[in-house]
């Protein structure tokens, strides 16, 4: 292993049923670095990112963070770890407040999860976090409100503050602007990109909206029919004529 | 501004915030202590006893049903355990009752473990069926065991240590475990660990990826039901003096599910109200007709339909809205 690499798949496999959705995927992400998956509908990019945060177990091959095998760990004890990611379908707590899914999250990080019989509310740096974090995703002023009564866009917010509030070393961004309307897309590429700035953060990101991807990866991976077709700087990727059939049907 | 009201009373704290928010519950707890006083009916304290068993059985229920979203079908298994361990141990081995408690207590959170950690990894209606197979494997025991259980004419002469023989004695008694017992409550649900519970219960799979390891718990909340059902069953006989293996059937689970949905699912009231509305009314209906279980299947389906949340919940939502249309309407005059 190379410990230059925060992230690091090397065979990777997966099966489901007769169909193979992973095959012999090689993935080597540098701390720091923002990388993007891109490929089309179906391409096994979501069964990538289940992969490697635990949900699946991988068929053959590893995943390696900071260096150490992680293949059969739970999801739970990656999010620990410092690996969180956020869902392309939303994926919050519904009936919760957004100060509440907040707080949950940065509770995760404390050491007070099994602490029955004190308030929960008596633990206010847990409060101030939240209210930090829902500050950053632009949810400012709807603490309160309960997070299934929110728009679609700013659930999609909250989808990534929730990710945010667990601070992790490397973030897994499962298309964090689908379903958002035009206006609504700068917003949440702003966080993406103060995330970024920060050093200690990694971020793997999937998404469709090509001009995104262009502009804000260092790296992009190509996936097709579970398989690594293309790898590069952006322009590479742009440029790269097997990409462009399989993907962008062509023409750029 | 009333959200301000909710915000400020959430974060009000120590012992006047308590006592103000509480102040039902105070009020019916007065109501409660002075009540031996003022009748001397038997038949009464004794149904408020079962009340109150009731209401810690329907509190452990409810911990995991309404909070954590846990289905048992054999939660019965519990009761059923306490009164007959406990309750065999009395007879049988002439056990002190401050002996037998810790005793119960041990084999409830050894068998909550167990069962938890065979069934809760895989999927919920693993737990449900287990639970359920376990009960009703203990029901035969009982029922064929003759000798050391009296079978279906179960067995009698279980009697509570001198102190609590007097009803008035025993009826405080249980009164101060459900106290006991919701104090407990309140504190649990509003504790970080009760927020995980209301997280699992709401999406299990992001409370995973928020980094909470699920079953773990999970075994922290059935073990505790698990605690309060073994003491109400042991409490049960007690009152009871007598053990039947109607203590381990369905119905006796039956009845924990049927009080959590009808006081409402994950509130807090609403085991009280569930054992408030269903003993008295089990007594009435029995002695009316035997199939005063179709009559409560109906209600079941009645409140399921057109109370989801639960008889108090529901009727607070009516008044809330009430409320909320009397003041447009006094506002536009």
């Amino acid at each position: 292993m190379n410990s230059e690499y925060i992230l690091e798949t090397r065979q990777l496999d997966k099966y489901f049923g007769g169909l193979q959705a992973l095959n012999k995927v090689d993935l080597t992400v540098k701390s720091g670095q923002l990388v993007s998956v891109i490929g089309p509908n179906g391409a096994g990019k979501t069964t990538l990112f289940n992969v490697i945060s635990g949900n699946f177990h991988p068929d053959g091959g590893s995943v390696y963070f900071n260096g150490k095998d992680i293949s059969r760990l739970s999801s739970s004890r990656l999010s620990q770890m410092g690996l969180a990611r956020s869902f392309q379908i939303t994926n919050i707590f519904d009936n919760l407040t957004v100060e509440e899914n907040l707080r949950l999250a940065v509770q995760s990080r404390g050491a007070s999860s099994f602490k029955m019989l004190t308030h929960y509310l008596s633990y206010s740096d847990y409060i101030d976090k939240a209210s930090e974090i829902s500050r950053v995703i632009g949810l400012e002023g709807k603490e309160k409100m309960i997070a299934k009564f929110l728009p679609h866009g700013d659930k999609r917010k909250l989808e990534l503050g929730l990710v945010l509030a667990l601070e992790p070393e490397l973030l897994l961004l499962d298309e964090p602007t689908s379903g958002l309307s035009i206006e609504e897309i700068p917003s949440i590429l702003e966080v993406i990109q103060r995330v970024k700035e920060d050093k200690n953060k990694t971020l793997i990101l999937v998404e469709h909206k090509m001009d995104i991807v262009m502009k804000i990866s260092d790296y992009i991976y190509v996936l097709h029919h579970g398989t690594i077709i293309a790898e590069g700087a952006p322009l590479e990727i742009s440029e790269n004529e097997q990409v462009q059939e399989a993907y962008l049907g062509g023409a750029v | 501004m009333a959200m301000n009201q909710v915000n400020l009373e959430e974060k009000m704290t120590g012992i006047p915030a308590a006592l103000w928010r509480y102040k039902y519950g105070l009020i019916l707890l007065v109501l409660f202590l002075i009540y031996p006083l003022v009748t001397p009916s038997i038949y009464h304290l004794s149904l408020l006893i079962e009340v109150f068993i009731f209401t810690v059985f329907a509190i452990s229920y409810n911990l995991m049903l309404g909070y954590t979203g846990i289905i048992s079908l054999g939660h019965a298994l519990f009761f059923g355990m306490g009164g007959y361990v406990g309750g065999l141990l009395m007879v049988e081995a002439d056990y002190p009752f401050l002996l037998i408690i810790p005793i119960i207590v041990l084999i409830a959170i050894a068998l909550s473990v167990i069962i938890g950690f065979l069934t809760l990894r895989v999927r919920a209606i693993f737990f449900a069926m287990v639970t359920m197979a376990i009960a009703t494997f203990f029901w035969i025991v009982a029922q064929r065991w003759t000798d050391m259980t009296g079978g279906d004419d179960g067995m009698g002469g279980i009697i509570p240590p001198d102190l609590l023989l007097p009803r008035e004695n025993y009826y405080y008694f249980t009164l101060i475990f459900m106290v006991l017992a919701y104090l407990f409550f309140i504190r649990f649900v509003n504790s970080p660990t009760g927020r995980i519970l209301e997280a699992i219960r709401e999406n299990e799979e992001r409370t995973r990826h928020l980094g909470y390891n699920v079953l773990n718990f999970k075994i922290i909340v059935i073990v505790i039901a698990g605690i309060m059902a073994t003491l109400s069953g042991f409490f049960y006989t007690l009152s009871m003096r007598f053990l039947h293996p109607s203590y381990l059937d369905v119905d006796t689970t039956l009845d924990a599910l049927l009080m959590t949905v009808i006081g409402g699912m994950g509130t807090i009231t609403g085991p009280f109200i569930g054992a408030v509305v269903v003993k008295p009314l089990e007594h009435v209906m029995s002695t009316y007709t035997e199939h005063w279980l179709l009559i409560f299947g109906i209600i079941y389906v009645l409140i399921v339909l057109f109370l989801p949340k639960g008889l108090v919940p529901s009727l607070k939502d009516q008044a809330d809205r009430l409320r909320l249309l009397g003041r447009k309407l006094l506002s536009k005059n």
